[in-house]
């Protein structure tokens, strides 16, 4: 089910009516409905695939409750493992396994020989990357004594299928989120309110900025189309590109986050103004936040993260970016747009390491010329990167670059027609910078909040034209 | 709780009002059809043309016509809006009906042969357009009326899966259009008046004419508009091809089944293939291996069920120019004369 679609507009209400007026007897009654929630969410795609949500679910409660059994090491080994096989081995193989199969035909063809592989047509289970990194972090967490192993299997499985963000985020973790399911929700007038303009923020991102910037992206990246365009116009939907996907998943999270707060439930914040960010390792302090502050916990730290001296960190660096970039997707385009990150963020660390702390121009309304040149080739940087990230083919991509770089730089710009839309937003996302979403407004008068409300309401009325999928609902 | 509600309840004017001026306004008729067009077909059926400024509910129409046809047509063309230029004075003769739908998809060819046959006015002749986006499965959908009884009868008939929308889904379009901004400011700002005219004449300014027989003499309004008309040539999407990857096999045992069933009905069926622009046909059509596997395909079946063909999607062969299109897909009717011309007898 599409957040921006009929169906959900009468899902949610429902949901809405029956958690808060029929399902408020105890926290048993409320899990129970979530969970039921959940599925009817997941299942309206294909309930086929609830049963991977179900084994990932069971599997990782199991385990650790017998982490929470045995104090063993031994043991505990052996059941981390089997926690992160399933789980593991379930994302390898309904997303992976083509792409490792043929990469490895290709990489004997290189070398002369021709192998004989057999490529599975496999339906990608959408959200598997999202649950499966959020159950393991449980059993990892148990493994690691953060936290105590629950009982409650209901509260369990509702806190893995919490249905706002189980398709694409944010990757929660068991110390937030669970506990919140372990007891009683109570409705809480001003997290329901701001959940509600949060949502109406989400779907004005997603339908208004990410769907209509789209339209151009999608005609620039087609086959062959960018070759005849200039070099401005392409630069252009590269910069386009970046604002959609950014309105498209920031959206997302902020749809989710809304959801959650309607029933009382406060999920992490996922996107902090991330087009604000002064260079690269402030960007992905503020982009997938809790993509990003995953494979910190759970790899970079783990693999010694800045301790063990310069050296190892730009390793571990270089091994975490180019997870991330295949955690995106089974393609090589996703893989080089991680090791372009890696570089932006190695060149970073070898030059200047000063760490970054609050947002851009915190005590002014406008940012220093100096604030301006990071902040744009912070930009920059993610917008070329995301040619990779978009493009169908690493060739694709490299001809997009060629002709950017190559073609006429003198023309004006075919898409400029379009630049009102990241101008508007660029606008808004600044004016709002330190708050939690643009339509935190209450300091105005009610006479002016509710014209906004109105506005924004209309213009997602206004473009909504067709249901057009989240762009991370492929990962 | 209450004071949520209450709250949440602010929000609901805006969306009452737009569901009440889109559901009372109907100006793309889509929660019923224009009254006015029992009255488009009553004309037809006299002899006249018919004037219009606004688009119109094709579907609904040629329901009308056939509705209100008490003799059938001789001769029939079924097709799309690139069939629209075909008239009787090309065709030669005096008893043809164009019932071309906008965007057709098997669907629509379905629900029309399953009229025709309800009415007993099935014709002699029957020319189908045999075009490749009749079996591209994400070919758009019209955003008017829709005719899913009629498809979902001859379906069960021809014993076919029903592709097309759901009941859920069905509802859930016409929700997302009676709650859509732009329906709402079109309701509001557009002009009023009746949309159509009866007239004698094949060319009015400002006007689209549907005459007598269906057919539409050309859409003099892109010559006036070439930058709009270039972008359409050059538009990579054009029939949705960007997204046309293979033939969907459903959609082809429909396709089969129509033919198949015309046939046991003793209607004699020419196919028709329109061409496309000689730069669109260059730059993108060419380029797609989907239309030479459809081209392959087209070739076998209608040697296999020996119908006669004419057209072809390439327009070097049929000496067609720039000046026969329309854009990027449409013939003018001197376009569409010379391919039916060039047809071998």
């Amino acid at each position: 089910m599409l957040f921006a679609s009929v169906s959900f507009a009468i899902f949610l209400p429902l949901v809405f009516f029956l958690f808060w007026f029929v399902f408020n007897k105890n926290v048993r009654w409320q899990n129970a409905l979530t969970l039921m929630a959940g599925y009817a969410f997941y299942a309206w795609w294909d309930w086929r695939f609830l049963s991977l949500i179900v084994i990932s679910s069971l599997t990782d409660f199991l385990v650790s409750r017998q982490l929470g059994k045995t104090n063993e090491p031994l043991k505990r080994k052996v059941l981390l493992i089997i926690s992160l096989g399933v789980n593991l081995g379930l994302l390898g193989f309904f997303k992976y396994y083509n792409f490792f199969i043929e990469s490895f035909a290709d990489a004997f063809s290189l070398i002369g020989y021709s192998i004989n592989t057999t490529t599975l047509n496999i339906i990608f289970p959408l959200g598997i990357s999202f649950y499966t990194f959020q159950t393991m972090s449980y059993s990892i967490d148990v493994y690691r004594g953060k936290i105590q192993p629950t009982d409650n299997l209901l509260a369990f499985f509702s806190y893995v299928s919490f249905f706002p963000q189980l398709l694409a985020g944010p990757i929660e973790r068991a110390s937030n989120l669970l506990p919140q399911f372990l007891k009683k929700r109570v409705f809480d007038y001003a997290l329901a309110r701001d959940g509600l303009l949060q949502i109406l923020w989400g779907l004005f991102q997603k339908v208004v900025i990410a769907d209509l910037l789209g339209a151009n992206v999608d005609f620039l990246f087609s086959n062959q189309s960018h070759m005849e365009f200039s070099g401005p116009t392409l630069l252009l939907g590269a910069v386009f590109f970046a604002i959609q996907i950014y309105g498209d998943w920031a959206g997302y999270s902020n749809i989710a986050i809304g959801c959650g707060k309607l029933f009382g439930i406060r999920l992490m914040t996922n996107f902090d103004m991330p087009l604000f960010s002064r260079d690269i390792a402030e960007f992905w302090r503020r982009w997938h936040i809790s993509l990003a502050t995953w494979v910190k916990d759970y790899m970079y730290i783990p693999l010694g993260g800045n301790r063990k001296g310069k050296t190892r960190q730009v390793i571990n660096i270089t091994i975490v970016f180019l997870v991330i970039g295949l955690w995106h997707g089974p393609n090589w385009t996703f893989v080089l747009f991680g090791l372009m990150h890696c570089i932006f963020y190695n060149v970073l660390l070898l030059s200047n390491n000063q760490k970054k702390t609050g947002i851009a121009a915190e005590n002014s309304i406008l940012p220093s010329l100096r604030e301006l040149y990071q902040i744009g080739l912070t930009f920059l940087c993610f917008a070329l990167s995301l040619v990779m990230f978009r493009a169908d083919s690493v060739t694709q991509a490299f001809d997009y670059y060629s002709n950017m770089f190559s073609a006429n730089w003198l023309a004006i710009p075919t898409n400029l027609g379009y630049l009102y839309i990241p101008i508007l937003f660029f606008i808004i996302e600044w004016v709002q910078r330190k708050k939690k979403h643009a339509l935190q407004i209450s300091a105005l008068p009610k006479w002016l909040r509710w014209p906004v409300y109105y506005g924004v309401m209309f213009s997602v009325l206004y473009y909504f034209t067709r249901e057009n999928p989240f762009i991370y609902f492929q990962i | 709780m209450k004071k949520f509600l209450i709250n949440s309840l602010l929000a609901t004017p805006l969306f009452i009002t737009i569901a009440y001026i889109n559901y009372s306004q109907d100006v793309y008729h889509i929660f019923s059809p224009d009254p006015q067009l029992k009255e488009v077909a009553e004309w037809m059926l006299s002899g006249s043309n018919v004037s219009y400024t606004r688009s119109y509910d094709r579907v609904s129409l040629v329901n009308e016509f056939i509705q209100r046809s008490e003799e059938k047509s001789d001769w029939i063309i079924l097709g799309s809006s690139k069939s629209m230029t075909a008239n009787k004075d090309i065709i030669g003769r005096t008893s043809f009906f164009n019932s071309w739908i906008k965007q057709a998809r098997l669907k629509d060819y379905l629900a029309i042969v399953y009229s025709l046959d309800q009415e007993n006015l099935l014709p002699d002749t029957l020319i189908l357009e045999f075009s490749p986006h009749l079996f591209n499965i994400h070919q758009k959908a019209a955003r008017h009326h829709e005719n899913y009884d009629s498809y979902f009868a001859m379906a069960d008939i021809l014993d076919l899966p029903k592709l097309y929308p759901n009941r859920w889904n069905r509802f859930s379009m016409k929700t997302s259009q009676l709650f859509s901004g732009r329906n709402f400011l079109d309701a509001l700002f557009r002009k009023p008046g009746k949309n159509f005219q009866q007239t004698d004449q094949t060319s009015l300014p400002n006007h689209r004419i549907i005459q007598s027989d269906g057919s539409e003499p050309g859409k003099e309004y892109y010559k006036s508009q070439p930058k709009r008309r270039k972008e359409l040539i050059l538009d990579e999407e054009v029939d949705n091809q960007h997204l046309y990857h293979e033939m969907d096999p459903t959609l082809i045992k429909h396709f089969e089944g129509l033919v198949a069933f015309l046939q046991s009905k003793n209607v004699s069926l020419i196919f028709y293939i329109p061409p496309y622009h000689p730069e669109t046909f260059n730059i993108t059509i060419n380029q797609n291996p989907v239309f030479a596997e459809y081209t392959k395909y087209y070739q076998a079946f209608s040697t296999k069920m020996k119908v006669p063909v004419f057209g072809g999607l390439d327009p070097h062969p049929l000496k067609l120019t720039d000046n026969d299109f329309i854009d990027a897909t449409h013939t003018e009717p001197s376009g569409f004369r010379k391919i039916w011309l060039s047809r071998s007898h």
